[in-house]
């Protein structure tokens, strides 16, 4: 009995087919998790937020401004489908919601800024978020019987990229909460700029250049307010709006980056990298463009050039790895060679 | 055997005009039962009406349709479950989309009685109007669902011919009236899974529907007595897949593939022969094999409002011969000189959107060939294998001019609108897509 020919190829398609399913499964079981795009994150941010979680929506407006910083109207995500993008009044409005006022006005200023946003929209939040963030600064005229001291220990330390600053100070007896303010000039402490903490630590967003300084005291709702402490001082190299600046000009290095435009995307990072001067994922971008750039040219200047920006990567982070997944193995070596 | 094989493929397909001798019932019977019982389980036959067949293996979706159905690299719409189901997992918000369509069809043939001695072929047409896309798609946190019906099939096709004279021994072809519609429906459940950030896969399972009606009425030459006549009125099912992976090397360029298979579907067919009164009835089962297509494609987006793209699809429809049964002239011809060529098909297309009120506006454009799939016979120059060239006269590629556009209102309801234009075969198709 002959086999028919027919059969046997169909039965030879089918083998075929399976064997793909089975590598497709072999594969999708051993996936590792992966970052989602950003209108992903702002959708699923959006419908967080509708539902009422919007701790979780901040999360998600965070990871779709990590993933795409510039907010836009009608920006395409896929397809026919474009959408308004405004993830700082989105995140603004996710901190309003979990009564964090004091995170929430940056995120508004910069969706202002940004001006995507309807600023009628914008603005009313923002006079919100300040008018409580006062509010809920206890006057200090309150009399106090027994007052909490004065916190001692009071640190100023610059945190970030820029336009952040960090204050922690020791926790003081009594203190249901610590009451912080900050001023540039000494002189203009105003209950505008007042922050309330509950924890001996706070950080500061959104400021300029120059010398900041902060104080903070404990308050009782009991007892009233007490002292402020000694002011302290901290020298910002790099404001909020550098900062900014310098973000977006990383944004397109890495756009450039991933679109082949490697010396482009060298210049671009080299100008985020002066303001974000220890930044290593900044500074392993700009070797990883000039090593692509010998490896591709075979140009000697490049290799010197690359091996000097991996050598700042090291000086900034010595544990930094580059990630084998999207970077050639030659370029993961002539980093390691520099270790 | 081998002279009442020959005679009974004269009676049924052609004959000399002036020839008197007539079989007697029982004789017709025998002979029918002894070339039934030695045919192969399976094929569709060598009847005319099963030389231009026509498939509709072109992606779903007036967007798609309108793009010169290139789709494959592309795969940003709800009709990626069925053009490339790893494509589903950019979608990020649940979606329904239908498409309906209209498609008029065109052969030609050889109908009256000199149309071959002078090369003379008729065009014949028909159309039909499809619901021809169905789907629900439901995005998970790295999984995309999609539950559809589509039709990849919806073929209809009616003529009669006056019996062409062959031009060899006195031959001529009875006058036929044939009728033809085939379905061929999928409900689909189909899935994308994200692997990485920049690769996704997809598969689907579908529950096919192979539905098979067919008339063919064999007259004598003056069309007062019927020779014979054949039917099918049968459907079959199958279980059929496709599978599908996307690559995006960057947020401009990706490239897919995609394998799709038909299915193999078995229908019961019948023919009643009449010859001086008798009435005699025989079946046997059909098998088709509906093509598989396999392609890849490209897409590349060189400005944020402007995408192009690129496919090469494959299909197989040179199954459709494999297990061919010889109805007639079974002594004078082999199933080999039956032929269906593969085709290969080349598609590209284009999309510009504008936004017009905030509202996105597309115009699409795309061109693509269709290689001729009909039957061909090729024969040596005998009076038979004349008349089966007459009876398979093959067809012509053409080439496809597609143009479309498409709206997306408020964010949420998008309409798709494409027309696609061959000599011999025109489609126009609309579509919808509202997300949740």
């Amino acid at each position: 009995m002959m086999a028919r020919p027919g059969r046997s190829e169909s039965g030879r398609r089918w083998l075929r087919a399976a064997s793909v399913c089975l590598a497709l499964s072999l594969l999708l079981s051993s996936a590792p998790l992966i970052a989602d795009s950003w209108y992903e994150e702002y959708d699923r941010g959006l419908k967080q937020l509708r539902k009422g979680d919007a701790a979780t929506a901040a999360v998600a407006f965070q990871a779709a401004l990590a993933d795409r910083s510039t907010p836009g109207r009608r920006v395409r995500a896929y397809g026919m489908r474009y959408l308004d993008y405004f993830p700082h009044l989105m995140l603004g409005r996710s901190y309003i919601e979990m009564q964090r006022f004091d995170m929430a006005v940056p995120e508004l200023e910069a969706a202002l800024a940004a001006g995507a946003a309807p600023a009628g929209e914008v603005r009313p939040l923002l006079e919100q978020a300040r008018q409580e963030v006062a509010r809920r600064a206890l006057p200090a005229a309150v009399a106090a019987a027994d007052p909490p001291p004065a916190p001692s220990g009071l640190l100023a330390v610059s945190e970030g990229v820029g336009g952040r600053v960090r204050l922690n100070w020791n926790g003081a007896d009594g203190a249901e909460y610590y009451e912080v303010q900050s001023s540039t000039t000494g002189e203009d402490w105003t209950d505008e700029r007042s922050v309330r903490a509950t924890e001996p630590t706070v950080l500061l967003s959104g400021l300029p250049r120059g010398e900041i300084r902060g104080r903070v005291r404990s308050v009782s709702t009991k007892d009233g307010a007490g002292p402020w402490s000694p002011v302290v001082t901290a020298n910002l190299a790099v404001g909020e709006a550098e900062a900014r600046a310098a973000g977006e000009k990383f944004e397109a290095g890495r756009a450039s980056m991933e679109n082949g435009r490697y010396a482009e995307a060298a210049a671009a990072l080299t100008e985020a990298a002066a303001v974000m001067e220890n930044h290593a994922h900044c500074l392993a971008m700009i070797g990883t463009c000039h090593a692509t750039l010998h490896f591709l040219k075979n140009d000697p200047v490049s290799k010197t050039e690359a091996q000097r920006w991996f050598r700042r990567v090291l000086d900034a982070d010595p544990s930094f790895r580059l990630d084998e997944r999207r970077v050639s193995p030659k370029i993961v070596r002539m980093l390691d060679s520099l270790r | 055997m081998t002279r009442n094989i020959r005679d009974r493929g004269r009676r049924f397909g052609a004959r000399a005009t002036g020839h008197q001798g007539w079989w007697s019932g029982t004789a017709v019977l025998a002979m029918l039962l002894i070339v039934i019982c030695a045919m192969p389980a399976a094929a569709q036959t060598n009847e005319e009406n099963y030389g231009q067949l026509e498939f509709n293996f072109v992606t779903p979706g007036a967007r798609a349709t309108a793009m010169g159905g290139a789709f494959i690299g592309l795969a940003d719409d709800a009709t990626a479950a069925e053009s490339n189901p790893a494509g589903l997992v950019i979608l990020s918000r649940p979606e329904i989309s239908f498409e309906y369509k209209f498609i008029d069809y065109s052969r030609e043939m050889y109908l009256d009685e000199n149309s071959w001695l002078e090369n003379r072929k008729s065009t014949i047409s028909d159309n039909a109007s499809i619901p021809a896309f169905f789907s629900y798609v439901h995005p998970f946190e790295r999984f995309t669902l999609s539950v559809y019906r589509n039709e990849t099939v919806n073929f209809k096709q009616s003529f009669m011919t006056s019996g062409p004279q062959v031009g060899i021994d006195d031959l001529r072809l009875f006058p036929v009236d044939s009728s033809l519609e085939m379905k061929l429906t999928n409900l689909g459940v189909g899935g994308g899974f994200k692997v990485t950030e920049k690769f996704f896969v997809g598969a689907s399972v579908r529950y096919s529907t192979f539905d098979l009606n067919t008339d063919l009425t064999r007259w004598d030459f003056d069309r007062t007595s019927i020779e014979n006549r054949s039917n099918v009125d049968d459907s079959d099912n199958a279980i059929t897949f496709n599978l599908g992976m996307l690559y995006t090397f960057s947020p401009k360029f990706s490239a897919g593939w995609v394998y799709r298979n038909g299915g193999e579907y078995d229908v019961d067919w019948s023919i009643v022969v009449d010859p001086a009164g008798a009435n005699v009835m025989l079946d046997e089962k059909l098998k088709f094999n509906i093509p598989e297509v396999y392609g890849v494609g490209l897409s590349w987006r060189p400005l944020d409002a402007l995408v192009l793209a690129f496919d090469v699809v494959r299909v197989n429809y040179s199954e459709l011969s494999d297990n061919l049964i010889l109805i007639y002239n079974t002594d004078t011809q082999t199933k080999d000189q039956y032929n269906i060529d593969d085709a290969t098909e080349v598609h590209l297309g284009g999309e510009y959107t504008w936004l017009v009120g905030g509202m996105p506006l597309s115009a699409r454009a795309g061109v693509y060939n269709d290689p001729d799939s009909s039957m061909t016979f090729s024969g040596d120059g005998s009076g038979n294998s004349e008349a089966t060239r007459i009876r398979f006269p093959g067809g012509d590629d053409q080439v496809h001019v597609t143009v479309g556009t498409g709206l997306v209102i408020k964010d949420r309801l998008q309409f798709d609108a494409a027309y696609d234009y061959a000599d011999l075969q025109k489609q126009f198709s609309i579509s919808a897509i509202y997300r949740f």
